[in-house]
């Protein structure tokens, strides 16, 4: 527990009740919450080692309702925590005593669906999976597929440009919008992009997604929707080593193959995943690679027929393949469900930095010394195709020092990724966890222009403030 | 004068100078599209077609880093050898210019530059990993990198994507690559009139055929050809083309182009050659594709000769007017728009008409005002290729 949060503006705290009466004017009674027992599910997010009791939280139904909220907070100097389904790892929901809450859950309407345009206009506070569910049934899909997409929103993937397994074909969130209606912090509400491709003027889609909730919040988005391919398989591979998987995996993109997802795991992860989901995962090996390839039946048989014929060639020794739909399921079960898994037996940091895919032999070896190195131990899971690494760091929560260790454990393992090339956050975010080793990743000058657009559209820096930028070297300084 | 400088250092300190003198700065790559847009009012010229030459090629992580003047047939060669490509297919703009040169690399980036694929993969700002530059202030910046999936700190990348050297001179890129498929073939349905090709299009979009461009281009005779794109190994190719062309048999039987044919058609789309040779502007436009067949019935109901086609499944318009007066051609365009929402960009004409027409779409107020502060943050001094994009931007 060693990152920092700003000391509450007391000045705030002691306008509590002024602020709550505000919110009553805006918002009807069931739509705010500010008693203790109602706050405590807000306090956190899955970043569950972080908590803070915010001042209120408020659960707006329409934009103007978000705008009216931002119009007031930003006259009194209130900051805001935007919120999803609070399923960030990051803390990137983590709220603060002086600020207040603005949880999306209750916007969560699909508004439109165009087939032959191939979107769908949503509210953001529905769930990644209900996107999809909506539309299923049309066979259309909306494609980023976060291992949360249960629970998490469509604002937090936007927030925090959410990936998944299938992003190596599909792309990340980014990549699948088309407009976005945003609340600015003076209450301004902006439409960016449309329905189509190309929008005019700057990419301030591009800049909103992935921007953590600091520029603007994010009420409707319109997504790119995608007819459903005709099958889909995925397929085991298994291999002696973490070496033999990673250049079975160079391979197969050598060939011209790019599937729809490849998914490692090494043999502690196989295991949880494997008791935990019966997947039918094979147990006699060291490294395991989900491969999952689409199409028709004929094009999947043909497809899989030359994977296996290029990882055999790489030293697979284990190959099985889904025969049946509840197979196949089973296999996603056990993989997106490792997190999870994983909790039952013990509490753990998941890491998402990722690494160019060459290194990947070297940095699994610099992470098993850097576990040991700490008394802790490790299990990995990762998206092979993009070198997106989830080191799952294992501590016991009830010991101070346990957790101390996970965590700079956890920081030593992220500065491995940038040494050799990579990053500190693929898909979860940076948050409050990986803040303040964003000067490992970047320069001052660097921060100082992203923190530049931070100041031009937040001027008080009121929007999820605490988050992405090291406290002491940002222009709005607190307390 | 011109500064060409040949490493970044140079770049920092041309942009210092300038900032130390309040100079503007009109920031090129090779220079051989810097006509789309409006007219830039500058004191000096910043071209950075020396700082050139990949920087990093490795294929089996499908990334290419370059500086930003390198040559794109370069990129593209280098890709070639390795037997992978850009995504995003760029459209050759400099022909309309009469220039052969390409272009630079990072003169693409600033355009985000994008062709037929993009309907599939995105446009070049989806491939584009990661960016270096000089902001106004003359001071380098970095942002994202030269992995696929980065999160961290803002997406400056997809900012500067597109942005036409008004936010910072863009100094080096990093992109995402991709293998080349192994084959391809197109299938071209001829049809009666555009709104039903529109609608094939939008139709084999919806199917899981994995389509990689889609495009509708008007014939002499009034009709018009539908153009569907497969990429892939032979085997999906043929299951794939068949069972297209069982869907739409009651239009016609499609005409198939296999693997040279395919591209060699595609290349001449990606060459813009329906609409090159007209003698006035030239105009491309992004809306709903199931907007585009009223669009342009009632433009060619109105006045104007006008050539054209169709990408992106209908999405992407693309006009030449024979009409020498550009302000005639846009009122045309606005009157057959009307109420349909649409992307306007005045890709060629001559200097004193961009000067009268709104060469990029018009920004509401509260987008303005925010692309205003967004690139103060860059470039407080507004010297970096000012108005380009819109008055002071």
């Amino acid at each position: 527990m060693h990152i920092k949060m700003p000391k509450a503006d007391h000045d705030i705290l002691n306008r509590r009740d002024m602020i709550i009466s505000a919110l009553q004017d805006m918002l009807p009674a069931e739509n705010i919450i500010t008693a203790e027992d109602g706050m405590r599910p807000y306090e956190t997010d899955a970043l569950t080692s972080y908590k803070q009791m915010p001042l209120v939280v408020v659960l707006p139904e329409t934009t103007e309702q978000v705008s009216e909220i931002l119009k007031f907070c930003s006259e009194h100097k209130v900051k805001i925590i935007p919120r999803g389904a609070g399923t960030s790892l990051c803390g990137g929901a983590l709220p603060t005593q002086d600020a207040v809450v603005i949880g999306l859950a209750k916007m969560s309407n699909m508004l439109e669906v165009d087939y032959k345009n191939r979107y769908a206009r949503v509210q953001t506070g529905i769930t990644n999976l209900a996107i999809t569910h909506h539309i299923e049934s049309d066979d259309f899909f909306y494609a980023p597929d976060p291992s949360s997409q249960l629970a998490c929103t469509l604002a937090g993937n936007i927030a925090m440009n959410s990936g998944g397994a299938h992003c190596l074909k599909y792309g990340v969130t980014t990549n699948n919008l088309l407009g976005l209606k945003a609340v600015l912090i003076d209450g301004t509400i902006i439409d960016i992009g449309g329905p189509y491709m190309d929008s005019q003027g700057y990419d301030l889609l591009g800049l909103f997604t992935g921007s953590e909730g600091q520029l603007a919040i994010i009420t409707e988005a319109i997504v790119r929707i995608l007819p459903k391919p005709e099958g889909a398989r995925p397929a085991l591979f298994g291999f002696n080593s973490a070496e033999e998987a990673g250049a079975c995996v160079a391979d197969i993109i050598a060939h011209g193959i790019i599937p729809v997802a490849i998914e490692y795991m090494d043999k502690p992860a196989i295991q949880v995943c494997e008791d935990f989901a019966q997947a039918g995962y094979p147990m006699d090996v060291q490294a395991l690679l989900i491969i999952e390839v689409e199409g028709s039946d004929f094009e999947i048989e043909k497809l899989l027929e030359k994977m296996v014929h290029i990882a055999r060639k790489n030293g697979s020794t284990r190959f099985k393949q889904s025969n049946s739909e509840a197979e196949s399921a089973a296999i996603w079960k056990g993989r997106k469900s490792a997190f999870g898994a994983m909790g039952r037996i013990s509490d753990y940091y998941c890491i998402d930095g990722t690494i160019p895919t060459s290194q990947l032999p070297f940095v699994l070896k610099r992470i098993d010394e850097i576990v040991k190195s700490y008394d802790l131990s490790v299990a990995n899971i990762f998206h092979a195709g993009d070198g997106n690494l989830h080191p799952l760091v294992m501590f016991d929560a009830n010991d101070a020092d346990s957790n101390l260790r996970a965590e700079k454990c956890s920081a030593d393992i992220l500065k491995l990724c940038v040494d050799v090339g990579g990053c500190l956050t693929g898909e979860h975010g940076v948050g409050i966890e990986k803040r303040d080793l964003m000067t490992y990743q970047f320069t001052i000058d660097d921060l100082n222009q992203q923190m530049g657009i931070k100041s031009a559209l937040d001027p008080q820096w009121l929007l999820n403030p605490a988050k992405v930028f090291p406290l002491e070297i940002r222009p709005v300084l607190y307390n | 004068m011109i500064f060409q400088p040949n490493s970044e250092a140079q770049v920092i300190k041309t942009i210092q100078d300038a900032y130390q003198d309040n100079k503007k700065l009109y920031v090129i790559g090779h220079g051989t599209k810097h006509q789309v847009g409006r007219p830039v009012e500058a004191d000096q010229s910043l071209s950075l077609k020396a700082l050139s030459g990949i920087t990093n090629y490795t294929p089996n992580e499908m990334v290419i880093e370059a500086y930003a003047g390198t040559p794109l047939e370069e990129i593209e060669q280098s890709l070639h050898a390795k037997n992978q490509e850009l995504s995003f297919e760029p459209y050759r703009l400099n022909i309309l210019f009469g220039s052969h040169d390409t272009g630079s690399i990072g003169g693409a980036a600033a355009m985000n530059l994008s062709g037929s694929r993009s309907l599939k993969t995105g446009t070049l700002r989806d491939s584009l990993i990661g960016i270096k530059g000089v902001n106004g202030a003359g001071i380098a910046f970095k942002s994202g990198g030269k992995v696929m999936k980065n999160v961290t700190g803002y997406d400056l990348v997809k900012l500067l994507s597109g942005s036409y050297g008004t936010l910072a001179a863009i100094t080096h890129v990093s992109f995402k690559t991709q293998p080349i498929s192994p084959s391809q073939t197109t299938l071209i349905f001829n049809i009666a009139n555009h709104s039903d090709a529109v609608d094939i299009l939008c139709t084999a979009m919806g199917e899981a055929f994995d389509i990689t461009a889609a495009a509708a281009i008007p014939k002499q005779d009034g009709s018009w050809e539908a153009l569907l794109r497969l990429e892939g190994f032979d085997n999906s190719l043929n299951y794939r083309s068949k069972k297209l062309a069982s869907l739409f048999r009651k239009h016609s039987e499609p005409q198939q182009l296999v693997a040279e044919l395919s591209k060699a058609r595609w290349k001449d789309i990606q060459e813009l050659s329906p609409v090159r040779t007209v003698k006035g502007s030239i105009w491309r436009l992004s809306m709903r594709p199931t907007d585009a067949p009223k669009f342009i019935t009632r433009l060619e109901q109105g006045q104007e000769k006008v050539k054209l086609f169709l990408d992106w499944s209908g999405g992407l318009i693309w006009l030449g007017f024979e009409n020498e007066n550009t302000q005639n051609c846009e009122k045309s365009i606005q009157h057959a728009l009307r109420k349909i929402k649409a992307n306007i960009t005045l890709i060629k004409a001559p200097k004193s008409d961009r000067e009268k027409v709104n060469v990029f779409q018009p920004l509401d107020p509260a987008l303005a005002l925010m692309s205003k502060k967004i690139k103060a943050s860059f470039d407080p001094l507004n010297l970096l290729n000012s108005g380009k994009l819109y008055q002071d931007i």
